[in-house]
């Protein structure tokens, strides 16, 4: 019986080799924020706008999508609040939102990202806007939807 | 088989017959140190786990206190992190050797061990439309608890001197308290933070001071 408790002892942990993950450093985070803008009855509606600016920011923002139907907006990760303006020919509507931030290491051979949740919109003077997703993710097609 | 018979004690082990009325009694505790989180420390300079233990039996179940300091720092890449800390491990074992004479043991147990520790983050942070920000943020008294169940053996190897394994598998980790300024990536003892479950294996060498012979039903080895 010793024998065997020993031969075991020694043999077992041998068998538990380290497995340890390499790490991709593929981004699982965004700081995109989508906004879709519908119709009345929820299909996507195109808007002209001529610019989509940020309070307190001097960059006049790109538009990323390439459809004016959707937009996304880089939120500030070291803000934990954005207005953002949407101007058209003759009208300009904003939005103001509230979120939080959180810095994440997938791993340390890859830079920080920054996870960001719990997005609340605090006014707007669209006549129909809310959050539908307050997660902000690489999954998530929109968070925010404008009917317009 | 006539001899057999007669043995009534060993060294260590008393038979358990009738005129025994204290089976459940302690008759010693274990005391002793991991020899396998410094030798991992040897491959992987960034994780370093020490840490002792102590049991103490009750028939074929065991009181089981585990203690330990871990830490992990990550200094020459692009995020600079660390963690470090304290845990510590209560459970339970169950003896399925308890017949053995020289109280050698396999096992299965189950733990509740919880950490307390510190956390230093310090990298850049990539952002679309906003450029490239320095992160230096730090989080003290970050705690987390978790469930372990653990499978091992221990052996008499000389006289009070045991050693044996632990294996562990680590789950339903959950952070009781953090600063909320950054996501926790590693828990002393725990492992990687954003792993749902983490294996984990202890090596230890142990002294057990015993006060009596334990009674056991007699099964001659």
């Amino acid at each position: 019986m010793r024998k065997n408790f020993l031969s075991v002892l020694l043999i077992l942990p041998a068998l538990f080799t380290s497995c340890n993950d390499q790490p991709t450093c593929i981004p699982k985070q965004t700081n995109l924020l989508k906004v879709a803008f519908v119709d009345i009855i929820g299909k996507p509606k195109n808007i002209i706008l001529t610019s989509l600016t940020v309070d307190n920011s001097n960059d006049s923002f790109p538009v990323f999508n390439d459809t004016i139907a959707n937009v996304m907006i880089p939120l500030n990760p070291l803000d934990s609040s954005i207005i953002i303006r949407f101007n058209q020919d003759t009208i300009s509507n904003y939005m103001a939102f509230s979120y939080t931030t959180t810095p994440v290491v997938l791993h340390p051979t890859c830079a920080i990202e920054m996870k960001f949740d719990f997005l609340k919109m605090d006014s707007t003077d669209f006549e129909d806007a809310e959050v539908v997703e307050p997660a902000i993710s690489l999954q998530t097609t929109k968070n925010i939807e404008v009917t317009h | 088989m006539q001899a057999q018979e007669q043995v009534q004690e060993t060294k260590y082990a008393i038979k358990l017959d009738s005129t025994i009325h204290t089976k459940w009694a302690p008759t010693g505790v274990r005391i002793g140190l991991d020899i396998a989180g410094p030798i991992y420390h040897l491959f992987e300079p960034s994780i370093s786990n020490y840490e002792g233990t102590a049991d103490i039996d009750f028939g074929k179940f065991f009181g089981v206190v585990e203690v330990g300091r871990g830490s992990f720092q990550q200094k020459n890449t692009p995020t600079q992190y660390t963690s470090s800390g304290f845990f510590y491990r209560v459970g339970a074992d169950v003896n399925m050797t308890s017949k053995d004479a020289k109280l050698n043991v396999l096992y299965f147990g189950l733990r509740y061990a919880t950490a307390s520790f510190n956390e230093t983050l310090l990298g850049e942070l990539e952002s679309d439309g906003w450029g490239t920000s320095l992160i230096n943020e730090t989080q003290s008294k970050s705690r987390a608890n978790w469930v372990e169940l653990n499978l091992g053996m221990r052996a008499r190897i000389y006289k009070s001197i045991f050693m044996g394994y632990t294996v562990r598998f680590k789950l339903l980790k959950h952070n009781a308290f953090n600063d909320g300024k950054f996501e926790t990536y590693f828990v002393p003892g725990y492992g990687i933070a954003t792993n749902t479950s983490n294996w984990g294996i202890s090596y230890y060498v142990q002294y057990r001071i015993e006060w009596k012979k334990k009674p056991i039903p007699w099964k001659e080895n």
